[in-house]
């Protein structure tokens, strides 16, 4: 009884998580500006204009930059770590650990306040520049995570059947942990791509005059005439973020070691 | 020693990016609000001007005692609405459990202000929700107004935060060594009681990550208020933002972030007693 | 002309605790061991006795604390792994999973950036000497734990190192694959001229093998000798008991004069052979292997070649196909172990529980074992 509970309560609460995604979609096919339900005819213009609005284009292309090359930055910038976490001593390891996992849970708002502060200071203008910078602040914990646990994960021994076999340390690295790692280098990519195309909360105080996606995207929410256009958008990023999510899925799988065969063999 | 170089090379990329763009900002947030409002090292002068006016304003503490009390019921809501969610995943999702937690999580990925934006439509006074309720008979003038308001601004943030919250708790469940419920069913306990003596407290550490996992962030929380939150449901995160935006009194706004701050480093700490914050990474 | 091929010199090796010095581990201690060259020496001890760890250091994945290790004639304490011309067969093989198992094989050679068609032949020739000739093309995943062994044995191999370090590369097996691997492995180094130190828990394995054994424990070098002698001779207590089976009897110094001790036991006096020199009266440890005794009925004339005879009851015996073994209680409280040979069609039982019977052995059979 308490089996069948449980799943009913699963299902329901999934199903309000997917409920306004649903939604979105389906009201991005509505033909009128209101939103009113039910819906009133069926239509894509709303999708034709996306291309057309150039404010809109080029804040989705900021995004992306600022997406990838964040990205990029933090995954080389937490594998690093990652590295030096798994496989050395050093001093004050402990402390490394706590202030890189502060990220996570300091209010972005402080963040965000902090950080213009600091540019401020320093004469940093606000651009694009300074929101990347603060992306990657966000995702280095992540990073770490991800990348740290797969390295806990692998046989320390196969470090060492390198170097046995004449590789030295950076050979090592490049030839044997890193190709290992790689998916889960690649999913710490994603994820801090994930997560700065969607940053609003501290984009906010630390972009100038530029826009990235949500930045637009807020501003957009307030004009009830341009709410269609929005809700296409939606759908549009809904569909790019299942289909990385679909790909991060992949990923999971292939870095699973199979199943270990049982050692008891004919040869 | 050719070792020390390599952690040298390692780690410095990032003890220097935490270190100029995260330790270092904090610590200028806290000379600034400190001081005569000046932008330039030189000028600056120590002066408690500004926290003074802070101190005297009433309606900033009652603001934040109210946002640390908006952050106390999602934070709690979130970790009992997740709690049968992470359960569910962990004793009876079997193989399943990574394609169902990869489900509840998928939502996440999708833009937030979207989802805030799709809540608004269904919630608000053309949506959905209200015409099927004036279809049953209830008149929309008699219920109370689902936006706009503080308790807009806890179900949204409860709503998103559920997923996330779900995920310590779930780890913290599947960590109890089965060994340990089989012997308590061994020794006779009813399910309910499993449940409350062994289960939860073995899950406990998980359930006190997920809630500062979701209290803390959610104090300085400003975007929600400011879509949901109408004037009833404005929360400290805003106030700071406004000062920025458009009071223009940065000194001011230095002030109310290193207050939130003391506040969530005094959190943190009680945190800590608790849990080791590095091992967040390892949830 | 047989020089040495690796020497450790009074190696110590002790991991630091980081609370206290108490609390640190002496893996190692002032161990000096001379590995001739082409000999298949073993390094043999329960676990935690150093043996690994004297294997790691040998490679380069352990520096001593003190102390100094040579491979030919050169001191590699501060040479890491990668410049030594040893090379390793790990437990657990350690096959790199993103590569297959002609790149695994290759991977020494590629890093010596030796030229691609010599790689190429080198590499087949490796696998057809570990019978797998078909599977340069797989992946690690794909094979089963022997051909992983290989595989791990072949990658080692190839890059035809002065010495060759096994860390228990067996232990995976069950137990027919791993006597077959034990005789091909044997084989395999007599006819390739290359030092094999091997590290391994288990005794029969070491003896099998072994052309000596060095026979560890915690972290202490208790005897190193040929199979023969560790067996027959063994040095201390802890030895004659981790190789093998051993009864143990409680004997006295009577007299000693010019390496031969005269020691009372169980009632009688006997000559044994020895190197210490004890004071008179002094209580010793006498040992005699199980399958050295000889079980005769009490009626039985004594044969006059075995000096030693005591007498006993049967408590218990057990079966064991080639052998029957027997535990004997004596007057004295004490219980030997006694394995006769099913050499009959069937087993007496002229040897059944309750009966009284004699114990009897030569007395080069006895071992006193030094303090």
């Amino acid at each position: 009884m308490k089996r069948t509970m449980a799943w009913v309560y699963f299902w329901l609460i999934t199903a309000l998580l997917y409920l306004p995604i649903v939604l979105l979609v389906i009201f991005s096919f509505n033909d009128s500006v209101l939103l009113t339900f039910p819906m009133k005819g069926f239509t894509l213009k709303w999708y034709g204009e996306l291309f057309r609005d150039a404010e809109l284009i080029k804040a989705l292309s900021n995004s992306v930059v600022v997406g990838f090359t964040s990205s990029l930055a933090a995954t080389i910038v937490g594998t690093m770590a990652a590295i030096g976490i798994s496989r050395h001593r050093f001093f004050a390891k402990e402390f490394f650990l706590n202030v890189a996992s502060l990220p996570l849970v300091v209010p972005y708002v402080v963040l965000g306040v902090a950080m213009l502060l600091l540019f401020r200071f320093v004469g940093i203008p606000l651009t694009l520049w300074t929101v990347g910078i603060g992306h990657v602040v966000v995702n280095i914990p992540y990073v770490l995570l991800i990348v740290a646990a797969r390295l806990a994960g692998f046989d320390a021994h196969i470090e060492e059947a390198a170097m046995d076999l004449g590789a030295n340390y950076w050979q090592t690295l490049l030839r044997v942990t890193l190709p290992i790692s790689a998916p889960a280098l690649l999913a710490a990519f994603l994820s801090s791509f994930s997560t700065s195309f969607d940053e609003f909360a501290l984009t906010f105080f630390l972009i100038g005059t530029d826009t990235t996606l949500p930045i637009y995207l807020y501003s957009q929410m307030r004009f009830p005439s341009r709410l269609p256009l929005v809700l296409a958008l939606a759908a549009v990023i809904i569909f790019a973020t299942l289909i990385t999510v679909v790909l991060l899925e992949w990923l999971r799988h292939l870095d699973q070691p199979r199943r270990r065969k049982k050692r008891l063999e004919i040869l | 020693m050719k070792k020390q170089h390599r952690t040298l090379v390692l780690m410095t990329p990032s003890v220097f990016w935490l270190l100029a763009f995260f330790l270092l900002p904090m610590v200028i947030m806290a000379v600034f609000s400190f001081g005569s409002g000046e932008l330039k090292f030189a000028d600056m002068r120590f002066s408690l001007d500004t926290y003074q006016k802070f101190a005297e304003t009433s309606a900033f503490w009652r603001l934040l005692g109210r946002s640390t009390l908006v952050a106390v019921y999602t934070a709690l809501l979130s970790v009992l609405l997740a709690y049968p969610v992470a359960y569910l995943l962990a004793f009876y999702a079997g193989q399943h459990r990574g394609m169902l937690l990869t489900l509840i999580v998928i939502p996440s990925w999708i833009s937030f202000l979207l989802r805030v934006l799709a809540i608004k439509i269904l919630l608000g006074s053309n949506g959905p929700f209200v015409n099927m309720m004036e279809s049953l008979g209830f008149a929309a003038s008699s219920w109370p107004p689902l936006l706009y308001n503080r308790t807009a601004v806890i179900m949204t943030l409860v709503y998103t935060w559920i997923p996330f919250a779900a995920l310590p708790i779930f780890s913290a469940l599947e960590r109890i060594e089965k060994p340990l419920l089989e012997a308590s069913a061994d020794l006779g306990a009813a399910p309910w009681r499993a449940f409350l003596r062994v289960t939860l407290p073995l899950s406990l550490p998980g359930v006190i990550a997920a809630f500062f996992f979701v209290f803390i962030p959610t104090l300085g929380e400003w975007v929600t208020p400011a879509l949901m939150g109408g004037t009833n449901g404005i929360m400290y995160g805003n106030l700071i933002q406004d000062q920025f935006v458009r009071a223009l009194n940065w000194p001011m706004g230095a002030v109310m972030s290193f207050v939130m701050m003391v506040l969530v480093i005094l959190f943190l700490f009680v945190l800590t007693r608790f849990i080791k914050l590095s091992e967040l990474l390892e949830g | 002309m047989s020089e040495d091929s690796v020497v450790l010199n009074q190696v110590t090796k002790v991991f630091e605790s980081g609370s206290s010095a108490e609390e640190d581990l002496a893996a190692v201690q002032e161990l000096s061991l001379n590995i001739r060259q082409g000999e298949f020496f073993t390094l043999l001890g329960p676990s935690g006795c150093g043996k690994t760890t004297t294997l790691r250091m040998i490679a380069g994945f352990e520096t001593p604390t003190s102390g100094d290790i040579f491979i030919g004639r050169q001191r590699v304490n501060d040479v890491p792994p990668y410049h030594r011309p040893v090379n390793t067969v790990f437990q657990n093989y350690a096959l790199f999973p993103h590569l297959t198992v002609a790149e695994n094989i290759a991977f020494g050679l590629t890093m010596k950036r030796l030229p691609k068609d010599e790689i190429t032949r080198r590499t087949r020739k490796a696998l057809s000497m570990v019978q797998l000739p078909d599977l340069g093309e797989r992946k690690p995943r794909q094979l089963s734990g022997g051909q992983q062994q290989r595989v791990a044995l072949a990658r080692a191999l190839v890059n035809e190192p002065k010495v060759l370090l096994l860390d228990e590369p067996l232990g995976a097996l069950d137990l027919k694959l791993r006597k077959e691997m034990q005789f091909e492995l044997k084989h395999l180094q007599s006819e390739i001229d290359i030092t094999f130190i091997y590290v391994t828990h288990d005794q029969e394995e070491a003896l099998t093998m072994s052309d000596r054994i060095a026979v560890l424990n915690q972290g202490l070098l208790l005897q190193v000798d040929t199979p023969v002698n560790v067996y027959e001779k063994p040095a201390t207590r802890f030895v004659a008991e981790f190789i093998g089976r051993t009864n143990f009897l409680p004997g006295r110094v009577l007299a000693v004069n010019n390496g031969t001790a005269e020691i009372e036991l169980a009632g009688q006096s006997l000559l044994l052979p020895t190197d210490q020199s004890y004071n008179t009266g002094k209580e010793v440890t006498v040992a005699v292997r199980p399958e050295k005794l000889r079980l005769n009925g009490l009626g039985h004339a004594k044969n006059l070649d075995e000096k030693f005879v005591i007498q006993g009851t049967v408590r218990e015996s057990v079966y064991a196909g080639t052998d029957t073994q027997y535990i004997i209680g004596l007057e004295s409280g004490e219980r030997l172990t006694v394995h006769v040979r099913n050499s009959q069609a069937l087993p007496s039982d002229e040897f059944a529980r309750g009966r009284r019977v004699s114990l009897s052995c030569p007395v080069e059979a006895l071992r006193l074992l030094p303090e």
